[in-house]
């Protein structure tokens, strides 16, 4: 090969992967319309755009479908990212915010705050169960990495700690739910299904501003966790502190599965078809990888979205269900693919 | 430039591993074998000198102290490549190359990283496999990349462990005598943890042998090589040949004893 003929090889492939980045954003404002369009009044999107201002259709635009709608690129994006992050940091491509019971103690402060009534001096009511998700969330995961710590904080040991974390929470979840009045209990349990309906924009907009606080963070780090993919011992002889990347990654997932938690509820599989349609499709070079996940998951939720109300006509299914009934099989089969490539 | 150690100590929890390691100054330009049987300390030394290990003591490089200069000092002039082997994963080998240069010299022009990868994979003869995926290449294909990580950076010094334990014969000869090659050429000292002392022998000037009373022998291939050295070391019964190419050559006749320090 002549001189800086790789460069030329490697240009292509980096076309490649942007030329790939912009087929999943144009998927994704696709099955965006989709979702917009797909509603269980089955009104249809031309009607609904030309609709009078304040009317009925108005409203099941701009107050009901919209938002929703938002609602499920942005917590796909966010949960995604959590995911694709978890992969890579405990070098696990099983691992996602559900790995380390960080989903699980979200749920389990949001619930203790729905259920104890619990209140903050001078936050609006909104923000308390998105906040209390968000403590939980934290504390687990600063526990888990803790306890890790103690023990040498290899990847391996904070997942197994990880594990347990999802047994205790999961048991005081059950013991929250023990104690909390009938109304509460089918609250909880309706959201721990995951829901799109309760989406407003209020809420949609402290997901947006998750991410975008996340997003760029996480982008600082590509060259780390591009590093980090070699393995920790070829990490630490570059310079990569893993152990403490390792932690601002967590508390990073923390935040997202929280947010993402706090408002629609417990929604599976999004962490772990994200990042793993990018690894596919992009590879793992994180400049790529990161922003792939975040599109890959907010496609695949805005579609999951819209299969939400199309599945039944006339009835929105939680959102939670259909990603976990679409999730497993499509999870089988790039597994099964994957194994298949050379 | 110089690398000399005074009195290098280390310890695993309560337990030394190295106590009072003493090396005279080594010329830029040499390789220098690190053998030693099985928990000698070889990989040890290297991972503190690579700053990844506390130690005490004292190990200069060129005037900087690296068991305690800070970690950007020191990946500047220090390449380590550890005894683990690179991942298999989806990322291409030349983007794990380019990774490696990003994450230690993020200064570095996008056209000064390009040529210096292309310079690495040329040298180490792995064009044809730049544009693949590691998890596609073999445990020894994705060591030479490891190898050409540390070598992109163009270090001063440069700590091997083990860099040709998953190499063909071939490959094995291609990297030591590339090593070399470059050592001499930038003036850079390399400081290789070996088991294979014939390899070593071959291309090393000086080799250091660890025993349980630390170095136990210091010097060129000839020198340092010797039936007893190799029962010290070892706990064999050898002997040490020159092969026709003048080379001295070890062969080892039977274990003396039973032992794993």
């Amino acid at each position: 090969m002549t001189t800086l003929s790789l460069a030329r090889g490697y240009r292509r492939f980096i076309i490649g992967r942007l030329a790939t980045m912009a087929a999943l954003a144009l998927a994704l404002v696709a099955a965006f319309v989709l979702d917009v369009a797909t509603g269980p009044s089955g009104l249809r999107l031309g009607d609904l755009l030309q609709a009078e201002q304040h009317s009925t259709l108005a409203v099941i635009l701009w107050d009901i479908r919209l938002p929703q709608a938002v609602t499920a690129v942005l917590v796909g994006a966010a949960l995604a990212l959590a995911g694709a992050e978890m992969q890579t940091t405990l070098n696990n491509a099983l691992a996602s915010p559900f790995t380390l019971g960080v989903t699980n103690a979200a749920t389990l402060g949001a619930a203790s705050a729905i259920v104890f009534d619990l209140s903050v001096p001078g936050l609006a009511a909104m923000h308390v169960v998105p906040l209390f998700a968000f403590a939980a969330a934290l504390g687990a995961t600063l526990l888990v990495n803790f306890l890790a710590r103690s023990q040498g904080a290899g990847a391996d040991t904070v997942v197994l700690f990880g594990i347990a974390m999802v047994f205790v929470m999961n048991a005081l979840l059950w013991l929250v739910q023990y104690v909390a009045s009938a109304d509460a209990v089918q609250q909880i349990v309706f959201w721990t299904m995951g829901s799109l309906t309760r989406s407003s924009w209020d809420k949609a907009a402290i997901i947006a501003a998750a991410l975008a606080l996340c997003l760029p963070l996480s982008l600082r780090q590509v060259w780390a966790m591009t590093t980090l993919r070699g393995g920790e011992d070829h990490a630490r002889s570059f310079g990569i502190q893993v152990e403490r990347l390792r932690l601002v990654v967590l508390v990073r997932v923390s935040l997202l599965a929280a947010v993402a938690v706090a408002f629609v509820g417990t929604i599976g599989f999004i962490g772990l078809v994200g990042p793993h349609l990018a690894r596919l499709t992009l590879g793992e070079d994180h400049r790529f990888y990161l922003p792939g996940a975040a599109l890959a998951g907010a496609l695949v939720m805005s579609l999951a979205s819209t299969a939400s109300k199309a599945i039944v006509p006339g009835l929105v299914l939680p959102v939670g269900i259909v990603t976990a009934l679409v999730g497993i099989p499509l999870f089988m089969a790039l597994l099964l693919g994957q194994r298949r490539r050379p | 430039m110089s690398l000399s150690l005074a009195d290098i100590s280390i310890s695993y929890g309560r337990k030394p591993v190295l106590d009072g390691i003493d090396l005279a100054p080594v010329a830029p330009g040499s390789v220098v074998g690190l053998l030693g049987a099985n928990g000698a300390g070889k990989s040890t030394l290297l991972r503190a000198l690579a700053g990844l290990l506390p130690a005490s003591g004292r190990a200069e490089l060129d005037g900087l102290d690296l068991l305690r200069a800070p970690a950007l000092h020191r990946l500047r002039q220090v390449g380590y490549l550890p005894q683990t082997l690179p991942q298999a994963s989806p990322l291409l080998a030349y983007e794990a190359v380019l990774g490696a240069l990003r994450a230690t010299r993020p200064d570095l022009g996008a056209a000064a990283a390009e040529a210096a990868i292309e310079t690495v994979f040329a040298e180490l003869g792995l064009h044809g496999l730049a544009l693949s995926r590691m998890g596609q290449l073999s445990g020894g294909q994705r060591q030479m990349v490891g190898l050409a990580q540390v070598l992109v950076r163009q270090p001063r010094l440069l700590l091997l462990d083990e860099p040709t334990s998953a190499l063909d014969l071939r490959w094995q000869l291609a990297v030591l005598g590339n090593v070399a090659q470059q050592a001499r050429r930038q003036g850079a000292i390399a400081l290789i943890a070996i088991h294979d002392i014939n390899l070593a022998a071959r291309f090393c000037t000086r080799l250091v042998i660890l025993g349980d009373a630390g170095i136990i022998a210091d010097g060129s291939p000839a020198h340092a090589l010797s039936p007893d050295i190799l029962h010290r070391a070892y706990g064999i019964h050898g002997r040490v040949e020159a092969c026709s190419l003048g080379f001295p050559m070890v062969l080892a006749d039977r274990a003396a004893e039973r032992r794993f320090p």
